[in-house]
């Protein structure tokens, strides 16, 4: 290929002794031609963002390059000394990361860090750097570029960051950008608006991209040629439409296959009484200190919504939108400021902790970090009696309990006694569940409970989540930002924007006739729609 | 844990500590053995020089066997060190909990508190509440817990302040358990690492503290404390060297050993922050 811009070939990187495999990447190969965009895709430890940072030469000590070569203008990459790559980074290859809240430094103007870069490779003088720097902000859609360019990254929003990050990385006309996982960290609109910018700029500068991302939606709307990675392999090289039309790899099918799908389901009204009401619920937080004016931050704004028993209902909504607040009222791990929420038709607004204590058993939650969501210095078994027996189970019978349960999540009895590092993510958000299904609850609360888990896990769990819902006959309110996953486990579905309620109906009916304005962005910001419609 | 073991006996300067404190350790137990009779006794002529046969360590002026005042002299120290120690932490984590935990205006009456406490002198404070209620060990004890309990409550409250909004204390929350429950069950075991660490640094500083009492005079008059040898050497140090100089050796010795304990425990604690500069 004349238009070839990097070489990859045969590239291998060992892993520490001792780990699971003996190599973090082994014998990959791809070329990455002149403005095209070509997609790495995996699940994590797939090794996709280990090749990326190979390219860079960012490759920590302990991950050594042992085989194959990267090829760029002539040379190989990987036997350049330091300082030669240096000139290479930033100037020939850029590279922009997935936090855009911690890839800035906070302590400096966004201008001045993108004149950074030009400094650093000696372009300009502060004067003409200065004013190229407003020129990029310009470029990528800041708005008010020249008071934007003295504006301190706090000031910004995650999207603007990105923007500023995508910026700097242009900074010096690079042939070849790198993007790991750029819009993991964004809601789905501000997301839908830096992959059309990424878009842009490649087909008007020509820049060949390669784009590191889990998220088949991403791919679809972005990709020209796809590499799909294993266990630090690729298994399937091609382009978009073969690739994702016609995956001949089973690992590529699978994955394919769990991504969820926008289901137009037609439910049946659940006629049963209610279970959960919340009447007019607010949560107002004031902004300011002693001596700034405060200000009223509305996280949820008298926003009602009745869950009949057996009914599941999702909470869809952008960061901010107040759908955890909301839940975490239920819970009372949040006190409202107003409204009330009654349970079983009693109202537990207001009740002091004690009383509140027996009601807890009625509602339970499942949280959304498998990591962070495990008593680390506990063992699992501990950690699923400890509702019963806080209830005043027997120990004896609530590890009995916890065994049967964890078994019925699909773990292994043996379980209870190991601790919770010794698990997956995936396994970790099922003795997660099983947590709260211990204590037999009528309301299960989930707070995106999936969305920290690779993609093929991710449907595992929401399978488990809905075969556990029937078994036991809960009652659901499931918070997630993703409408695919919304419409396929709910019977309702709920919109939420700027702690209000804006829209409710059956999946259907939102998706398919959504009324509100917020509805139609959020459902044409998902990536990958037009790919979703060709979808069998 | 095994891990840590590993990591921790695999640091030279962490293994010595813990072999120089053991000794200290054994003298303390076997202080009545090893040293018989009562070390505030005359136990040869005056002012014998160090490496005589009969007094290895020489006597001082009222011809006390300074390698006797050494052996009994552990005792004291461990036992200060201990205790205050221990009483320290009671105190600090306590309140480090509940302020961490609760936060709003119990924190910030709990941490003025703190700051009061930090404010005032350490050193000043101990010899003062020492001298007020006449020097035993267990004014001592006091005086030394006292002077230093606002560290550990500061740390405590730090590591409570992040740990409190995981979402495991959520959970704990929605299972209906209980604040004391939560504080102690769920969150007090993981922030043990930087409390253990911490203390090991507060025996010496206890340790040192007790000596430095002693030097003054306010130690506990019916014990036998190496602060004391050096003070009471200190007037003859040119005549009679010894009398000081093995006692500082011993105080040296013990404080060093507590404190390659401490940095051993921290590093197996917290590996990866010395592969930091690899990445």
């Amino acid at each position: 290929m004349s238009d070839a811009l990097l070489i990859v070939d045969g590239l291998s990187i060992a892993l520490p002794t001792g780990g699971d495999r003996p190599y973090a990447v082994e014998d990959v190969s791809f070329i990455l031609a002149k403005g095209e965009i070509l997609c790495i895709v995996g699940e994590s430890g797939s090794g996709k963002s280990i090749s990326a940072s190979a390219i860079m030469g960012l490759l920590p000590r302990r991950l050594p390059a042992v085989k194959g070569s990267i090829t760029f203008a002539g040379r190989d990459l990987l036997k350049l000394p330091k300082d030669a790559m240096r000139g290479v980074r930033g100037k020939d290859i850029a590279m922009i990361f997935q936090e855009p809240m911690t890839a800035l430094n906070p302590i400096m103007p966004v201008g001045k860090q993108i004149a950074e870069v030009l400094e650093a490779h000696g372009v300009g003088d502060t004067g003409s750097r200065r004013a190229r720097a407003i020129e990029l902000l310009t470029e990528v859609g800041i708005p008010s570029p020249d008071q934007t360019v003295d504006a301190y990254p706090f000031r910004l929003s995650g999207g603007q960051r990105q923007r500023v990050m995508i910026a700097m990385a242009l900074a010096l006309k690079p042939s070849i950008l790198i993007c790991d996982e750029p819009t993991t960290a964004l809601d789905v609109t501000t997301q839908a608006q830096i992959l059309a910018l990424i878009r842009d700029l490649q087909k008007t500068r020509g820049t060949g991209i390669l784009f590191v991302t889990h998220d088949f939606g991403v791919v679809a709307e972005i990709a020209d040629r796809i590499a799909v990675m294993q266990h630090g392999k690729i298994v399937e090289l091609g382009t978009r439409d073969v690739v994702l039309d016609n995956p001949r790899h089973p690992y590529t099918q699978k994955l394919i296959n769990a991504v969820p799908r926008l289901a137009m389901r037609m439910t049946a009204a659940v006629d049963t009484p209610p279970l959960l009401q919340v009447q007019r619920l607010s949560k107002t937080y004031w902004r300011g200190g002693l001596f700034a004016k405060k200000t009223p931050v509305h996280a949820v704004k008298e926003a009602s919504i009745t869950l009949a028993r057996g009914e599941t209902l999702a909470l869809v909504g952008e960061s901010g939108s107040g759908k955890s607040t909301l839940a975490r009222c239920v819970v009372r791990l949040i006190e409202p400021t107003g409204g009330t929420i009654h349970v079983n038709g009693r109202e537990i607004t207001g009740l002091s902790q004690r009383d509140f204590k027996p009601l807890r058993r009625q509602i339970q939650m499942v949280f959304q970090d498998p990591f962070a969501s495990l008593n680390p210095r506990k063992r699992v078994g501990e950690i699923v009696a400890e509702g019963p027996v806080t209830h005043g189970m027997p120990r004896a019978e609530a590890m009995e309990k916890a065994k049967e349960l964890l078994q019925l999540v699909g773990l292994d009895r043996s379980s209870v006694s190991r601790f919770p590092h010794e698990f997956s993510g995936g396994q970790r958000q099922r003795i997660g569940l099983a947590r709260a299904l211990a204590l037999e609850p009528e309301l299960l609360i989930a707070d995106e409970p999936v969305s920290a888990l690779d993609v093929s896990v991710q449907a595992q769990v929401l399978k488990l989540i809905a075969d556990m819902k029937k078994r036991m006959n809960l009652t659901m309110l499931f918070i997630t930002h993703d409408l695919r996953v919304a419409s396929e486990i709910a019977d309702r579905i709920a919109v939420m924007q700027h702690g209000e309620i804006v829209e409710m109906g059956t999946p259907l009916a939102v998706l398919g006739n959504p009324q509100h304005a917020y509805t139609r962005t959020l459902i044409g910001a998902i990536p990958g729609v037009a790919w979703e419609a060709t979808r069998s | 844990m095994s891990g840590f073991w590993k990591r921790f006996s695999r640091n030279k300067g962490a293994v010595i500590g813990c072999a120089i404190f053991a000794v200290v350790v054994l003298m303390a137990i076997f202080a009545p053995w090893i040293a018989p009779g009562d070390p505030w006794r005359m136990a040869g002529p005056p002012r014998t020089d160090a490496f005589d046969p009969a007094h290895w360590m020489g006597t001082d002026m009222l011809g006390r066997d300074v390698w006797a005042t050494i052996v009994h002299g552990a005792r004291v120290s461990l036992i200060v060190g201990g205790g205050a120690t221990l009483a320290a932490l009671l105190i600090g984590v306590t309140l480090g909990a509940v302020a961490g935990y609760c936060g709003g205006w119990i924190d910030d009456v709990l941490m003025r508190f703190t700051e009061f406490f930090q404010s005032i002198p350490s050193f000043v404070l101990a010899l003062l509440i020492v001298a007020i209620f006449q020097p035993s060990v267990g004014s001592i004890v006091t005086a030394v817990a006292i002077v230093s309990w606002p560290p550990v409550a500061r740390v405590v409250r730090a590591e409570f302040l992040s740990l409190r909004s995981r979402e495991f204390v959520q959970a704990a929350v929605v299972l209906g358990q209980g604040t004391s429950q939560i504080i102690f069950g769920q969150i007090l075991p993981n922030a043990l690492s930087p409390i253990v660490v911490l203390s090991s640094f507060m025996v010496a500083t206890a340790v040192l503290l007790e000596a430095a009492l002693s030097f003054l005079g306010l130690g506990d008059p019916n014990v036998m404390s190496w602060g004391f040898m050096i003070g009471s050497g200190r007037s003859t140090i040119r005549i009679a060297w010894w009398t000081s100089v093995f006692p500082g050796i011993a105080l040296f010795l013990t404080v060093l050993s507590l404190n390659l304990i401490g940095e051993g425990i921290s590093d197996a604690m917290n590996p990866r922050l010395h592969d930091r500069g690899e990445a």
